[in-house]
């Protein structure tokens, strides 16, 4: 029973992987390519260099924007995360007056367009002097990410047993320590799932930078891409180069917490397949 | 060490009042209060706002004293619209599917890599991946991979002898609505891998092993353990992943620009467009508005059908 | 090979009848527009004219379009700026251009927005609309180089006599062609739309992945599509403005262009969608043998194709030739709280160095008539595009709803004549009700 399910798990993987892989690889060869734009030939394969990645780091305005990006991240998972591992133990353990608008409230800022939000955001931004700055892009993006966060997490929490923190506070715990010792601990594949959704979307979110920062002290890495198409040409090999890097913290951030995502400490974790 | 006695002091009844708090009344809108807060003030506005202007003929190029009340003049001009209905149902179509692709793709990854070797810590970073590209990117690979002159898959379909002449992928309204989905698909399927695995830590293993021991076999365990336990996780994601879909409009846009002819156009590049070349935020918002609605009934609707709020 | 001198004696004649007459407009009526926002027109004195204090500091924003390359070349031309204009300081802010108009409006609508942008054709009619834009006619009367810059380019920035930008860069149409290939087959450069079709026909090769003409369907493709209209002899507004794109002249220019795809097969497949990217990969690939784009593109079609390429006016339609001749322009925004050094450092591109600096940089057909003698006058490259601004320039579209008809009406329509979902005739009534809407 073994042998052939171990096959079948490789192929699967692999025809996923091909799935996956074939795009980024594009973009990984363009970007030691010396001339992304010509047709590829097997002979260019050895002729790599780094030269477009050496104009990334040294002659455009990718480290401060990358940086720019990587604090708007970290902050903004920070801060959702905070706000909604509460809201999310609420909406799960209690029932109180207006639980029912709230959860259909957080669901409702996700279906508003952005054509509908962006003047509206301006006005409150400008006005809290919070145009132009990583704070307040990030305060937006926490704005968006915490109901969706509530949501993911509210679900989670939904499918811890009650009688685990009930033997919790019968053994002396207030709630919030059953919060600390019971509830968290058991949910970390929901907190890492949700951490890894916060993190992807404020990294890689476009429009609101676009529309809320200016200059290099508050651009965001997305936008400083995006310059890279410009009028009169697309300089395709500091782009895909630009593309590499950008794919790097995430990979980071999800080889550190997918860890947490496969938890077998409680004995949980059906394995379904083989 | 006398110095620190008064800090020592003031966190542990820090700690001590938290403690008390939590086991009060308030505590659940303590908890909930912040996020309240700030959904109210980004969500309620712009609200309320739009639908003030729905409600008027807001165009930035006619003069301000032309921009009166017109009722629902707007929405009724939007709806009569044949293009318009025409996008509408490309969307619905095409969020339809491409959120199925992602979820059923998803979901299959996930059920592979519910393991804990390191084949399958290996294989999670690289199958999620897709999720970690910049949009910007995304759209430039897929172009790549469907051009019709150097692209990827004529080359290969070309060298396999599958067809002899490139084709173009889309530049045909037969091909290119399932260029894009299969681009969107590429795109989106690593939140449900995700959120599902996720999900499926949370089912006890127990469960499974007593339904084995009890001579039930994968599929069966499948059926009636994994997946009424997923709901949850299914739920959520779904219902998110669609509304968003619904939105959704970079990817298409720079594929074919919502063609050839309307064949891919979506209801989100049109509302951008009527709002930010157009000018008119009066049917602009009366369309950002009526996507609202739409999302809200499909969300009402899925909660309802999946009695996911039963709990 | 210059200008003619007769052609410009001619001109100059004509510039000071018009400045002369733009002063006396300007004086009359002041600048004002009608509306809520009443922006002041920026005064007619010079900032260093006659203060013995000097102008207090003052830092104005400035958006532009041009993408990452260019940001070190306009913080050069800052610093060049503040050189000259001590008081002025200039702050870039480069905008990726699909968000440009999002970002522009969402702005100004919230009370906020930068001093000077860069504009083109298809936004100064909406922005102008808008009330967004300065009226500059004022002191652009007064500039003593005006006349530098020809008349068709300030009647690019202009609307109803008044000026809302300096103009800068000449976007001009024209047609790329593989003189190479035409050689080979012993045919002459095509010169109006018979020996156009006859040498697309004469080098399409599927089997060769060649093709005869590069249509770009997609994102753009319009404005082709109304050169060969008026070619034709259709319109899209007459005088008044009421819309007259329906017509027979209209039908017979749509049935002829899509003919090339639906009828004899020259143009590439991929055509019905091709954007920017598309059409000029597949020329300068060697995949098709003509092209239309502007003079900006000149540079980068030389350095791929090098010799092999000529350039040539885009060839005659039945009734007239028609090449479209727009300036890039930069405009001051009327709410902006600085309009004197906005002003200047709009003016500032349309002088005789910066338009040089930016000729080396990016290859722009300049706006002033001494800066192209010093450039493009003895490129013999450039010789169609001196050919295209005596014989048949045109000011392309302009007005405020051609930017949503060309996007949601003209190239979808169009590309459905292409696929044969609609007939040439049925797709102009589309076209000509659809903007007949978006008029209403």
């Amino acid at each position: 029973m073994r042998r052939p399910t171990s096959l079948l798990r490789y192929l699967l993987y692999a025809a996923a992987c091909a799935f996956a892989l074939t795009p980024i690889a594009w973009m990984f060869i363009g970007s030691v390519r010396p001339d992304p734009t010509v047709a590829l030939s097997w002979d260019e394969l050895t002729r790599f260099t780094l030269a477009h990645f050496e104009e990334l780091f040294f002659r455009t305005d990718f480290p401060r924007l990358f940086a720019n990006s990587l604090m708007v991240m970290a902050l903004t998972v920070i801060v959702t995360l905070a706000m909604s591992v509460s809201g999310a133990y609420a909406l799960s353990r209690f029932r109180f007056r207006g639980r029912a608008v709230l959860v259909v409230a957080f669901l409702l800022t996700q279906m508003i367009p952005s054509i509908l939000l962006l003047v509206p955001l301006y006005v409150m931004l400008q006005a809290a002097g919070l145009l132009d700055s990583l704070f307040g892009l990030s305060l937006g993006y926490v704005a968006f990410s915490v109901p969706v966060a509530v949501w993911l997490m509210k679900g989670y929490f939904d499918a811890i047993p009650i009688a685990l923190e009930e033997a919790a506070r019968v053994d002396g715990a207030s709630r919030l320590g059953a919060i600390l010792h019971v509830i968290i601990p058991l949910s970390w594949p929901g907190i890492a799932a949700t951490a890894i959704f916060v993190a992807i979307t404020s990294w890689n979110e476009f429009l609101f930078a676009a529309l809320f920062t200016s200059g290099t002290d508050s651009r965001t890495w997305p936008v400083g891409m995006q310059l890279f198409i410009g009028e009169f040409e697309l300089k395709w090999g500091v782009l895909t180069a630009g593309g590499v890097l950008s794919t790097l913290p995430v990979l980071v951030f999800f080889v550190l917490i997918q860890r947490r995502l496969v938890d077998g400490l409680a004995g949980r974790g059906g394995g379904v397949v083989g | 060490m006398s110095g620190l006695r008064p800090l020592r002091v003031s966190v542990a009844y820090l700690g001590q009042r938290l403690d008390q708090i939590s086991d009060g009344p308030r505590w659940p809108y303590i908890l909930v209060g912040p996020a309240f807060l700030l959904v109210l003030i980004v969500s309620v506005w712009p609200l309320v706002l739009a639908i003030g202007i729905s409600l008027t003929d807001y165009v930035l190029t006619r003069p301000n004293d032309e921009r009166l009340f017109v009722g629902l003049d707007n929405y009724a001009a939007v709806l009569a619209n044949p293009v318009f209905q025409r996008v509408l149902g490309n969307t619905v179509r095409y969020v339809a599917i491409v959120v199925s692709g992602q979820f059923l793709f998803g979901l299959a990854l996930a059920l592979l890599m519910n393991r804990a070797t390191r084949l399958d810590a290996f294989a999670r970073g690289t199958l999620l991946l897709p999720w970690a590209v910049p949009g910007v990117l995304v759209a430039l690979m897929w172009a790549w991979i469907f051009d019709w002159r150097s692209g990827f898959l004529n080359g290969v379909l070309q060298s396999v002898g599958v067809i002899d002449a490139p084709v173009a992928w889309l530049a045909d309204p037969a091909t290119a609505p399932a260029a894009v989905m299969v681009a969107a698909i590429w795109s989106g399927y690593p939140f449900f891998a995700v959120l599902l695995l996720a999900g499926l830590q949370a089912i006890p293993r127990d469960l499974h092993e007593a339904a084995s021991v009890d001579g039930a076999s994968a599929p069966q365990r499948f059926w009636s353990i994994t997946l009424p336990l997923l709901m949850p996780s299914i739920f959520i994601s779904t219902v998110l992943m669609v509304i968003w879909t619904f939105q959704s409009a970079d990817l298409i846009y720079v594929l074919t620009g919502g063609g050839p002819g309307y064949a891919t156009a979506v209801v989100g590049s049109h509302a951008f467009s009527i709002m930010f070349r157009q000018l008119d935020f009066g049917v602009g918002s009366a369309i950002g508005l009526m996507m609202v609605l739409v999302s809200l009934v499909f969300a009402a609707a899925y909660v309802r059908v999946s009695g996911v709020l039963r709990q | 090979m210059s200008i003619s001198g007769t052609g410009r004696e001619a001109r100059r004649l004509r510039f000071s009848g018009l400045v002369v007459a733009l002063a006396l407009a300007a004086s009359a009526c002041g600048g004002s527009a009608t509306g809520s926002a009443s922006p002041e027109p920026v005064g007619s004195s010079q900032p260093t004219a006659d203060s013995s204090t000097p102008p207090e500091a003052v830092t104005i924003e400035f958006w532009h379009t041009y993408g990452e390359s260019a940001i070190p070349w306009v913080d050069e031309q800052a610093a060049l700026f503040k050189d000259k204009f001590p008081w002025i300081t200039v702050e870039q802010e480069p905008v990726p251009s699909d968000v440009f108009m999002t970002r522009l409006i969402t702005a100004l609508q919230a009370g906020g927005g930068p001093d000077v942008i860069l504009t083109s054709r298809d936004q100064i009619a909406p922005l102008v609309a808008a009330e967004a834009l300065l009226d500059i006619s004022a002191p652009i009367a007064e500039w003593e180089d005006r006349e530098q810059i020809p008349e068709e380019m300030w009647a690019g920035g202009s609307l109803d006599g008044a000026i809302y930008g300096v103009p800068i860069q000449t976007y001009l149409e024209w047609m790329y062609y593989r003189k190479d290939l035409f050689d080979e087959a012993g045919l002459a450069p095509p010169t109006d739309w018979d020996s156009m079709l006859a040498g697309a026909i004469a080098l399409t090769d599927p089997a060769q992945q060649l093709y005869g003409f590069g249509m770009r369907g997609g994102s753009g493709g319009d404005s082709q599509i109304m050169q060969w209209v008026e070619a034709n002899g259709g319109r899209i507004l007459d005088d008044e403005g009421n819309v007259v794109f329906d017509s027979p002249e209209t039908v017979g220019a749509i049935q002829w262009f899509s003919d090339l795809k639906t009828k004899y097969g020259v143009v590439p497949p991929s055509a019905v969608t091709d954007g920017f990217q598309e059409v000029f990969a597949a020329f300068e690939g060697g995949n098709t043998a003509m092209l239309i784009h502007h003079t900006s593109s000149a540079q980068r079609v030389r350095d791929a194709l090098g010799d092999k390429v000529l350039s040539i006016p885009i060839p005659a339609g039945p009734v007239k030739q028609v090449g479209y001749v727009d300036p890039a322009l930069q405009s001051v925004i009327s709410t902006s709280e600085n309009k004197e050094a906005a002003f200047e450092w709009a003016r500032w591109w349309a002088e005789l160095d910066t338009q040089s600096y930016w000729f080396d940089k990016l290859g722009y057909w300049p706006t002033r008539l001494d800066t192209a003698e010093q450039t493009v006058a003895n490129n013999p490259f450039y010789d169609a595009a001196r050919e295209t601004l005596e014989k048949s320039a045109t000011r392309g579209p302009s007005f405020p709803e051609y930017s949503e008809w060309r996007t949601a009406s003209v190239i979808p329509t169009f590309q459905q004549v292409l696929l044969g979902e609609l007939t040439p005739a049925a797709a102009v009534t589309q076209m000509a009700e659809a903007l007949k809407q978006l008029r209403d």
